[in-house]
């Protein structure tokens, strides 16, 4: 379901997609529309959308277009989900070790919604660290 | 006629062909050599050839038939021989058949201490607390490998000097991954505005 979320095509319009929310995280999924891994995450976050548009816009970025931020931003993995809130990164202990980003699929919307709820919160409160609702140091273990 | 012919005439003749080669002086001590070409220089010296002179003798070759008194110093199993083209000596080893102009070294000849430097080294080995301090301290030397060093124990390459030195463009958050918990701590990315604006200065 990628095609129905907002592509950004180079690195000035990713920065303008931040610059522009003054009141709304904005979630950006890293990756490709083609690989598996990012489909199921596109999908999930294709299904918030509508829920959580008032404080969340969500862009997709695909790493081979855009290659400006594979570097600094450590973009190795097939699908990458950051958070940004009023130009600033926004980390999250998701208790998996790398605070930075969501690199794996979630496959529940419920799950999605309280992570970009719990960022928002944070953030609106000048937090750069929140902790996630749901830990996931097991997720690969069940 | 050939012989009045300048040398350097004679050297692009010889070369085409045009002109016969002189016969090389049966004397002379090069024609062993199967690489060696009789040049001006042997005719005239060791005579035969055509530009010979009536005075040109015949060298004198160094009195070789004698054995040299090396003989008497070789090492096991070498032999002196006498080869027959040339007049001269060499050594034959007759166990590895090695073969040598040159006199081959004694590996067999150990010097025996004598009883003077004997005595001398015992004495300096008493007066060992007064030879301390003329002893100098040893600085180790920069290219010694530091024990405490991961090259020293481990697979790790050795560091050069800016190794491990800030990069431009990389990312900063490089802590130790594989800690957890509270003991583990990421400082966030850049914006990507900051990260659009640090490309644009490493590239230009």
């Amino acid at each position: 379901m990628s095609y129905m979320l907002p592509h950004l095509h180079n690195g000035w319009q990713v920065d303008q997609a931040i610059l522009a929310e003054e009141e709304r995280v904005v979630v950006i999924r890293f990756g490709h529309d083609w690989d598996p891994t990012c489909m199921q995450m596109d999908e999930i976050l294709y299904k918030i959308t509508e829920k959580v548009k008032n404080f969340v816009a969500i862009y997709l970025v695909d790493i081979t277009e855009v290659p400006d931020f594979n570097k600094m931003y450590e973009l190795y993995d097939p699908c990458t989900v950051m958070f940004f809130y009023r130009n600033k990164h926004i980390m999250i202990d998701l208790g998996t070790g790398n605070n930075n980003k969501i690199n794996w699929a979630l496959d529940d919307e419920q799950e999605m919604i309280d992570i970009v709820e719990t960022v928002y919160r944070g953030a609106s409160k000048g937090r750069g660290l929140v902790v996630s609702p749901k830990d996931y140091s097991t997720k690969y273990r069940y | 006629m050939a012989a009045d012919l300048p040398p350097a005439l004679r050297q692009r003749l010889l070369k085409k062909g045009i002109i016969d080669t002189p016969p090389s002086p049966s004397s002379c001590p090069n024609a062993v050599n199967p690489y060696h070409e009789c040049t001006d220089y042997c005719r005239q010296r060791y005579g035969g050839g055509v530009a010979s002179k009536p005075t040109a003798t015949a060298p004198k070759l160094p009195k070789q038939n004698e054995a040299p008194e090396a003989v008497m110093l070789l090492p096991q199993d070498w032999l002196q021989v006498r080869d027959d083209k040339t007049n001269h000596f060499y050594f034959w080893n007759k166990k590895t058949n090695e073969v040598s102009w040159y006199p081959p070294a004694k590996t067999t000849y150990q010097p025996k201490q004598t009883l003077a430097e004997e005595q001398r080294k015992r004495l300096s080995r008493k007066s060992g607390p007064s030879s301390f301090k003329k002893k100098k301290k040893k600085f180790t030397e920069d290219t010694d490998l530091d024990p405490m060093d991961p090259a020293a124990y481990s697979d790790a390459p050795r560091g050069t000097w800016q190794s491990g030195l800030e990069d431009k463009g990389e990312a900063k958050t490089g802590v130790d991954t594989t800690a957890n918990g509270p003991l583990f701590q990421m400082r966030p990315y850049p914006s990507p505005g900051a990260i659009l604006k640090m490309n644009k200065d490493i590239k230009s």
